[in-house]
């Protein structure tokens, strides 16, 4: 027999999970709430905040690229901040972490479209951006500043409405890396490698023996080797180099993987029988703080490049850098990597762009005016002058790369020396243009 | 007085305010939608798992493998032949099934600890030919798939649908003989065996279309997501799906629905709320273990009959 207590307990039980569920998600959730409109604001502008959202790994062993772009952010906000926002909006970043695997995708447009982020930035991975380009082309329509992942299949193979990158890609590093061996190095006749064995290690490859196959078509190389990520042990790849006997090695490996194999190359003996080795990746500084002044080589010439090197462009010619630099380490302790500096640039880029537009229009801008006014702006961040093509959205700017040498006792770690510039009209490849095969 | 036909109603009606509920949820918003969405995919896998689990006795910690099964058939079937939604779906079943024939052929042999590491292994098998084949897309995955009719809102209503039907398919499975011999085969597979059924082949079959529904969850999440990347099929994924089970109750067939649900608000919640939700669904975990071993609903419903 029912009662009506039951009755109710039996209706109460098949909704509650729902009606719980569904307040908890309502109520828990941050709404905006709306502030009364200031006078003296600039017109037709909003007074809320200007939410940007971010996405960089945060934790897990990258953890470091969330948490040094979150420095430049907190810098790049509290300067926009204490001098009025961006028209006199507030701006507020909010991020999320992309070593949550299998949530990427369903962060991103949770910020979106429940947290009212009007921008988004960052992204690490090449996979991860790859995926993000339809989501946010076809779905979300909000622009968005790439400041890390080097795929060149992202402006090269996509018609890129909302999505930009500020950042230097892959391919003009490795490009320029040909040219360098081709102008300094023109007594290389074997290459060995190794890189990464994912989409990055492959591509990184095919670019880099592709234009050098244009400007020294004599030279030879031996089977490219891939390491899997975190690679322990690399003895026996180092083995068949020796016995191989390349006069240059170019490895594209990154991050802890650059440094551990730079360490076991020096204790195997690697160095003393090679003349160049090659690391479009070495330029960061936590690689080089992992490698150690100790791990120089005395005999190999090792060179690195990188999407920023804090030295460059050259304090003294370039305020913007020094200034930049100088700020950063009395605040963190310690110098800026290349994720720093794109973040930052992103934020001032997307400032530039609004104002760009406003002014154009004479209200806050809609996402594609926006966009009209990222296409071919000129942005100077602490890499130097930025430019944002018209035709792939892609930022340019020049290349460097630089010969380790020993940071001692200016730097506590070894640092890029004797850097050669590659004007960026040298070593980009034209617009929709790559080694790498689309799709 | 009401009779007992009636009775039955009352849940009735408890389940069709659900299904009024879901029908709602585009008016909640984007965010909402995808959420319950999701929510259901993984609800429809976790029950999927648990007619193994739950009913059969078979703790599978390789189910997202079917997952991936179901999920990256649909998306080759799209993006590599060209095929349309309803051709590349069924494509999808008949991967899952196939898939979950062969794998639970190998598997059912073994029981406990055995049978769980096995899954385990072949799970994390099939993660790595993701990574490394290329015509899967290798690491970047396979991304850019349009959904159906191009809104959110009418694939929300697709995924409902299909989601529920599988549920009554399901269900009406475990209410059916073959549900009787799953549960026998559980409770004793000695006796099992001495009443004629044979064991090894009721444990094929319970896996088989295990893998089939876990297959059809993983392909309508492909087109929730429009991508899917070789991370599905990671343990971590599969361990999901054993949580989800555990928090809403095992031996409830509505168990890991509530727990799908419970667990997919709560990691939202907790994901805005800090870069380390994941933290507070471990402490959730070690509660649930530690003080309601049989789940929400579970415990929900001894609550009730205490009363």
């Amino acid at each position: 027999m029912v009662t009506r207590r039951e009755f109710l307990g039996i209706l109460g039980g098949g909704i509650a999970g729902l009606v719980i569920g569904g307040a908890l998600g309502y109520n828990l959730a941050p709404k905006p709430t709306p502030e009364k409109a200031k006078a003296g604001k600039l017109p037709g502008v909003p007074s809320e905040p200007l939410k940007i959202g971010g996405m960089w790994f945060i934790s897990g062993k990258f953890g470091t690229y969330g948490d040094m772009a979150k420095k430049a952010l907190n810098m790049a906000v509290e300067e926009i901040n204490s001098s009025g926002g961006i028209l006199g909006r507030k701006v507020e970043v909010t991020l999320k972490d992309e070593a949550d695997r299998e949530n990427v995708l369903k962060n991103i447009r949770k910020m979106v479209e429940e947290e009212g982020a009007e921008f988004l930035i960052g992204i690490d991975s090449s996979g991860d951006v790859l995926k993000l380009t339809p989501v946010v082309e076809n779905e979300l329509h909000v622009v968005t500043i790439i400041t890390h992942a080097a795929t060149p299949k992202l402006t090269a193979c996509n018609n890129l409405h909302y999505m930009f990158r500020i950042s230097m890609y892959e391919e003009p590093i490795d490009i320029a890396a040909a040219k360098l061996v081709a102008e300094k190095f023109k007594d290389v006749k074997k290459i060995a490698s190794i890189g990464p064995d994912y989409a990055y290690g492959y591509d990184s490859w095919a670019i880099f023996s592709n234009a050098l196959k244009k400007l020294l078509p004599d030279v030879t190389w031996m089977e490219p080797m891939y390491s899997k990520l975190g690679t322990e042990d690399f003895s026996t790849y180092i083995d068949k180099m020796l016995s191989y006997g390349p006069d240059l090695v170019f490895s594209s490996l990154w991050g802890g993987d650059a440094a551990t194999f730079v360490k076991q190359a020096n204790s195997k003996g690697l160095f003393d029988s090679i003349k160049y080795y090659l690391n479009p990746m070495l330029g960061a500084t936590d690689t080089l703080k992992a490698i150690g002044d100790g791990n120089v080589p005395a005999k190999a010439e090792v060179w690195g490049s990188g999407r920023y090197w804090f030295l460059y462009p050259p304090h003294d010619v370039y305020p913007l850098n020094k200034n930049f630099v100088n700020k950063f380490k009395s605040k963190y302790g310690e110098y800026p990597p290349y994720v720093s500096a794109t973040s930052y640039t992103a934020i001032y880029a997307l400032k530039a762009a609004i104002e760009k537009a406003y002014v154009a229009k004479g209200a806050w801008p809609s996402q594609d005016d926006v966009v009209a006014a990222l296409e071919g702006l000129a942005i100077a961040g602490p890499m130097g002058p930025v430019a944002i093509r018209n035709e792939d959205h892609q930022g340019v700017y020049s290349v460097f790369w630089g010969k380790l040498k020993r940071g001692a006792p200016n730097y506590p770690h070894p640092i890029l020396d004797d850097l050669q510039i590659f004007d960026f009209g040298e070593v980009f490849p034209a617009p929709k243009q790559t080694y790498v095969k689309c799709g | 007085m009401q009779s007992e036909s009636e009775e039955v109603s009352f849940e009735q009606i408890a389940i069709a305010v659900g299904i009024i509920l879901l029908a709602l949820v585009p008016l909640a918003g984007r965010h909402m939608t995808h959420l319950v969405a999701s929510a259901l995919l993984l609800s429809l896998a976790a029950t999927s798992f648990n007619l193994l689990f739950g009913y059969t006795g078979l703790l599978s910690f390789g189910h997202a493998l079917f997952w991936g099964v179901g999920g990256y058939t649909l998306a080759v079937m799209m993006s590599r032949f060209g095929l349309g939604y309803v051709e590349s779906f069924v494509m999808a079943v008949i991967m899952s099934a196939v898939f979950g024939a062969v794998i639970g052929f190998l598997c059912v042999r073994h029981t406990r600890i055995y049978f769980a590491i096995l899954t385990l292994a072949f799970g994390q098998m099939f993660y790595g030919v993701a990574v490394k084949w290329d015509f899967l897309g290798g690491s970047d995955g396979i991304y850019g798939l349009p959904r159906p009719f191009n809104t959110l809102e009418l694939y929300y209503y697709v995924i409902l649908a299909i989601t529920l039907a599988s549920l009554f398919i399901l269900y009406k499975i475990t209410r059916s003989s073959l549900g009787l011999s799953f549960m026998a085969v559980r409770d004793n597979a000695f006796r099992a065996k001495f009443i004629g059924l044979d064991v090894s082949r009721v444990r094929l079959t319970s896996f088989i279309i295990s893998s089939i529904f876990s297959g059809v969850a993983g392909a309508l999440y492909v087109l929730l997501e429009t991508a899917i990347s070789p991370e599905t099929m990671l343990w971590t994924h599969s361990a999901e799906f054993v949580f989800v089970t555990l928090l809403g109750g095992p031996r409830v067939f509505l168990g890991p629905l509530v727990g799908g649900f419970i667990y997919s608000f709560l990691a939202d919640v907790a994901m805005s709320a800090t870069e380390y939700w994941l933290l507070v669904i471990g402490v959730v975990l070690v509660a649930i273990v530690l003080f309601f071993p049989h789940g929400v609903l579970g415990y929900f419903l001894k609550w009730r009959e205490k009363r």
